[in-house]
């Protein structure tokens, strides 16, 4: 995954072996992965921005804007537990996608 | 045989259910951020509305033009972002990671047929023999050009929302490569006003076979539509040569007009970009001018076209 404010913070290895495990093509693993991380992303901004004061969602969307990430640390401190909240979101969302995988790949997985 | 028919419904399955999560949790996003992408866009040129501020991981822009303001209803827009992303990856395995190398042949064929079935046009590197000497580098910046004798910036734009985006571009001293694009004020027409809009400017002088035959590559290039794409954030528009250069010593390799480079997110100077650019094999001059996304939909502009002249 491209290098994020919130990357060391969550753990996608199992979501990329569960889709390693199918029986797809590279490009359709790497369409999935696309996917998979852009949702995740989303989330995480969605989370983040939620729970800003309306003063400072701008100045994180421009900090994101320039990949800043010491300046979205600094600006985001401020809410409390913001690295837990941060992770959960992304960790949920991700089970989500590894819980489909498993639903979806009886037939299909690898031998 | 069964076993295939799983496999495909597999990825099918998995791909359909997350771009529909996918595409639901943007449209949310931007719905609920709309007042503050809206105010960034105003407040600032260099906004790129295309990654909207980030929410987009990989550069895959929600369609430039997009009126935050309709994203509720309008569902198709984010369907198309995984259309993007696929012709993203698909064109990502075929490019040389140095842009300024550009494409063996075999990159060019299948580079070609991509964009054929992606864009639903007839794409192609070489028509009936000819053809530029590449069709992937760096793309510059161009200054707007003079449509007719007297043309300058004060009577150049079609709305103050054009202008006030536009202006700073500036104007060529001189005519283009190819002439002036009509002969006065008065004979012109929407035609000629999108061809100068979306014009690009290529080395037509580098051309294999041009020395030899100036007059015949002249009237070839004149005007020829080609399709550009910046490949790494899937933006993509018709075009038309409307202009030779630039020169070989500024290191780029053709240049886009202030609304090209706009739309497709590019910019001169140290940041330079790569895009490809192909021939569009349209005799009957049916495809039109300006943005298009995979599927041969006409994208939506960032400024609303005037029919005004």
């Amino acid at each position: 995954m491209k290098k994020t404010f919130y990357s060391h913070l969550i753990e996608l290895d199992e979501l990329y072996i569960e889709l390693d495990n199918l029986d797809i093509s590279k490009k359709e693993r790497e369409h999935l992965v696309k996917l998979a991380e852009s949702s995740i992303h989303t989330t995480v901004m969605s989370c983040v921005i939620d729970n800003l004061v309306e003063d400072d969602k701008k100045d994180f969307i421009m900090h994101s804007e320039n990949e800043d990430h010491k300046s979205i640390w600094n600006l985001i401190s401020y809410i409390e537990g913001v690295e837990y909240k941060i992770a959960s979101v992304a960790h949920n969302i991700r089970d989500e996608f590894i819980s489909d995988i498993k639903k979806h790949s009886v037939s299909s997985t690898k031998k | 045989m069964f076993f295939k028919k799983q496999k495909k419904n597999t990825y099918e399955i998995l791909r359909n259910k997350w771009a529909k999560k996918h595409a639901l949790l943007q449209k949310d996003f931007i719905s609920s951020n709309a007042h503050i992408i809206e105010e960034l866009k105003d407040k600032s040129k260099h906004f790129a509305v295309g990654s909207l501020g980030g929410i987009i991981l990989f550069s895959t822009p929600i369609v430039s033009g997009i009126d935050v303001q309709k994203a509720e209803s309008n569902e198709m827009v984010f369907e198309d972002i995984d259309k993007q992303m696929f012709m993203i990856t698909d064109l990502s395995e075929y490019l040389p990671k140095d842009p300024t190398t550009g494409l063996t042949s075999g990159q060019e064929k299948i580079i070609g047929e991509i964009l054929s079935r992606d864009f639903g046009l007839d794409i192609r590197a070489e028509i009936d023999g000819k053809r530029l000497e590449r069709n992937y580098g760096l793309i510059g910046a161009e200054q707007h050009l003079m449509r007719y004798p007297g043309d300058n910036m004060a009577s150049h734009f079609q709305s103050p929302d054009e202008a006030q985006v536009y202006y700073s571009s500036g104007m060529a001293p001189g005519r283009g490569g190819f002439g002036y694009f009509t002969y006065s004020r008065e004979t012109l027409t929407q035609k000629e006003v999108e061809r100068e809009k979306y014009y690009i400017a290529v080395q037509t002088f580098r051309a294999p076979g041009y020395m030899e035959n100036i007059r015949e590559y002249v009237d070839f290039f004149k005007f020829r539509k080609m399709l550009l794409v910046n490949p790494h954030n899937g933006k993509a528009i018709v075009t038309v040569i409307g202009d030779a250069g630039p020169g070989v010593s500024t290191g780029k390799h053709l240049g886009g007009s202030p609304e090209i480079m706009k739309y497709l997110e590019r910019v001169d100077g140290r940041s330079r970009g790569p895009v490809l650019f192909f021939f569009i094999n349209d005799p009957e001059d049916r495809v039109s001018l300006g943005p298009i996304e995979p599927g041969g939909v006409k994208a939506i502009d960032h400024i609303e076209n005037s029919n005004q002249l």
